[in-house]
């Protein structure tokens, strides 16, 4: 418990690292303005095992996709590792994600037409690692994550489970310094759900990365290490779980 | 290269669109090709004709006697020209010779004939039309007794029109380049049918010496003809020659033969225009294809860009699946189509498009003999390929500029 405590304060020594700060993200629909963001601010600390939670159309994908660069804020600021997403060129913002951020989708969003080996190496791929040096450290993560053994399959030839594990692999192959995950459960069954969040949990343990979830699904938020709940775009309540 | 990788990948993803694209693209490409040798074929038959047959491929004149060919435009020692020409490398052989009108007759009919003296040991490795011979014999090389009858050979439409026959003696009647009357008594030793009528209609070959003896025209002749190993060759031999006889040049069978070259260009850039049109609504049905696949991949190249892609290999990708297929439809139809033609080159084959021969540029032809050439084989498909290839760009672009979070969501 104290070690929970420890890191739902600060993770492994209490770093920020991402910020934001009073970001608003509106858009304009054919219904009117919608306020997916509306003046939300929320600082997480490095090893946070974090879960966004809300109803639909709460603002949680906008923190996700502000976070991570994929949208840009109408106000506010955000901040990752100390770097002001704001002032990045397109192509920085790309590089930050290819180089500190692994991204979890929630239809797991494989590239079909390349196996379970080659979409864990994607990211080293575009990092420009030796082909060597990621073979090696995807098979290292597709071991960990139970598909040693299907390196040279499709993801059409896999299950929805396995398919987010390989995702899980393609996020922290890299070796990001977060991974965002949107609604990484909200498609697989609860025992699916229940072993995918236990090996996140063991790789945020072990691995020092920092987890960011939005989510639906009451598992993940009472295994995070803190909660916060959006509502109309605005942080409605935050609780250190553990 | 990972964008290579997935280009390739993608373009085997959906097999049956592709397939149908590389049909297409095969198709079109099939028909430029095929097109074009057969406009190409004749087009290089035509050269060989007026090269081949008579002209050789370069020819040295005095500098008035191509627009004005009189007697009086001769070139002084011909054989030294000759010498040097044929001691230049490509140079298969060359031969002079000298050619004056007159009248011939045999009996009581007379007609109009182009008196020409050639040097009967080189004309054959010159021009084809020795070989022609249909009947009797060529030309006599070596020297002639003083009593012997000067030897002549007739072209078969004029030897027709004087119904002469082998044996027969053959007077010839015009004027000397000393303003004498120049005439003398041949007699038929050959006939030669070369298959080009306006030839076979006037022409009279004697031995340059009785030609030079009988114009008065002694150690001079109006042309000396080269035949190089090839077409290809032409240019090398002209570069850098001068010959040494006063007023001579040299002229290349292109400058020889101004309205077949010129008859044969317009033909061409009529051909071409044919293309363009082609390539463009080839190319059009294959940017279509790729514009469809990337408006279907929109959520796909989305995750790659949030997953930190760079817009350039998002580019590459797309560039590289196009040129995938372009290379493969565009190969395809290229490699059908040169296969083909090949076949149909061989003299046994052609192609037979009408009953009566084809008149083009005053040569005419039995059969069509597609040919292979490097603009009509291999560039107008790259031209295709590459149109191919840079249609991808502008749907890449706009491939590489999604908003990922519209294009993942789907919206």
């Amino acid at each position: 418990m104290s070690d929970s405590k420890e890191k739902a304060e600060g993770g492994a020594g209490g770093e920020v690292v991402i910020e934001v700060d009073d970001v608003k993200r509106h858009y304009v629909t054919g219904g009117g303005t919608v306020k997916a963001l509306d003046g939300a601010s929320l600082t997480i600390e490095r090893g946070e095992f974090l879960a966004i939670a809300g109803p639909s159309g709460s603002g949680k994908s906008t923190m996700l996709n502000v976070i991570g660069g994929l949208d840009v804020p109408d106000s506010g600021e955000v901040m990752v590792e100390g770097k002001h997403l704001g002032e990045m060129r397109q192509s920085q913002l790309a590089a930050l994600r290819r180089d500190r951020i692994g991204f979890i989708f929630q239809a797991y969003n494989l590239n079909p037409v390349l196996t379970v080996l080659e979409n864990t190496e994607y990211v080293m791929m575009l990092q420009g690692k030796p082909p060597a040096e990621r073979k090696k450290l995807a098979v290292d993560v597709l071991e960990e994550v139970g598909l040693g053994d299907m390196l040279d399959r499709r993801p059409s030839q896999l299950s929805g489970g396995q398919q987010q594990r390989v995702a899980v692999a393609r996020a922290i192959a890299g070796a990001p310094a977060i991974v965002l995950a949107d609604e990484p459960t909200a498609n697989l069954d609860s025992t699916t759900g229940q072993e995918l969040l236990d090996m996140m949990e063991r790789l945020n343990r072990e691995r020092g990365v920092t987890f960011v979830f939005s989510t639906h699904d009451p598992e993940v938020m009472k295994r995070a290490s803190r909660l916060i709940r959006l509502r109309d775009g605005k942080i409605e309540s935050e609780e250190r779980r553990r | 290269m990972l964008s290579l990788k997935l280009g390739l990948r993608n373009a085997g993803r959906r097999k049956g669109r592709s397939a149908l694209t590389v049909a297409m693209l095969a198709f079109g490409t099939f028909l430029l090709v095929f097109s074009t040798a057969l406009n190409e074929g004749p087009y290089a038959d035509m050269t060989e004709m007026a090269t081949g047959t008579w002209g050789g491929h370069l020819q040295v004149l005095n500098e008035g006697y191509l627009d004005s060919p009189s007697m009086y435009e001769f070139i002084e020692e011909p054989l030294g020209v000759v010498d040097a020409l044929q001691a230049r490398p490509h140079v298969v052989a060359a031969t002079a010779r000298l050619e004056a009108a007159g009248l011939l007759s045999v009996g009581e009919r007379t007609a109009g004939a182009q008196l020409t003296g050639v040097m009967p040991e080189n004309e054959p490795k010159v021009s084809t039309l020795p070989r022609t011979i249909s009947q009797g014999e060529f030309l006599p090389t070596g020297e002639v007794g003083d009593e012997d009858p000067l030897p002549i050979v007739l072209g078969d439409g004029l030897a027709s029109r004087l119904d002469a026959k082998l044996g027969d003696e053959v007077v010839f009647l015009g004027q000397a380049a000393d303003g004498s009357m120049a005439a003398e008594l041949f007699t038929l030793v050959g006939v030669l049918d070369s298959g080009v009528d306006a030839l076979d209609a006037s022409m009279a070959l004697v031995r340059l010496e009785d030609a030079q003896a009988l114009f008065e025209m002694k150690d001079r002749a109006h042309r000396v003809v080269v035949r190089t190993e090839g077409l290809g060759h032409v240019g090398a031999v002209a570069r850098g020659f001068t010959p040494q006889a006063e007023g001579a040049k040299l002229y290349t069978w292109r400058e020889i033969n101004p309205s077949m070259v010129s008859s044969i260009e317009s033909d061409r850039a009529g051909g071409f225009v044919f293309a363009l049109v082609l390539m463009f609504m080839v190319a059009l049905g294959a940017v279509n294809t790729t514009v469809m696949s990337v408006f279907e991949r929109s959520q796909e190249l989305g995750v790659m860009k949030a997953l930190g892609t760079s817009p350039g290999t998002i580019v590459a990708t797309v560039v590289w699946e196009a040129f995938v297929i372009g290379l493969l439809g565009v190969g395809l139809g290229a490699l059908l189509a040169a296969c083909l033609n090949e076949y149909m080159a061989q003299p046994h084959v052609g192609l037979e498009m009408f009953d009566e021969p084809i008149d083009f540029a005053g040569y005419q032809m039995f059969k069509i003999y597609p040919k292979n050439t490097v603009r009509g084989t291999i560039a107008y498909p790259a031209m295709i390929l590459a149109a191919t290839t840079l249609g991808a760009i502008w749907p890449a672009i706009r491939a590489s500029l999604l908003d990922p979070v519209k294009a993942i969501r789907g919206v």
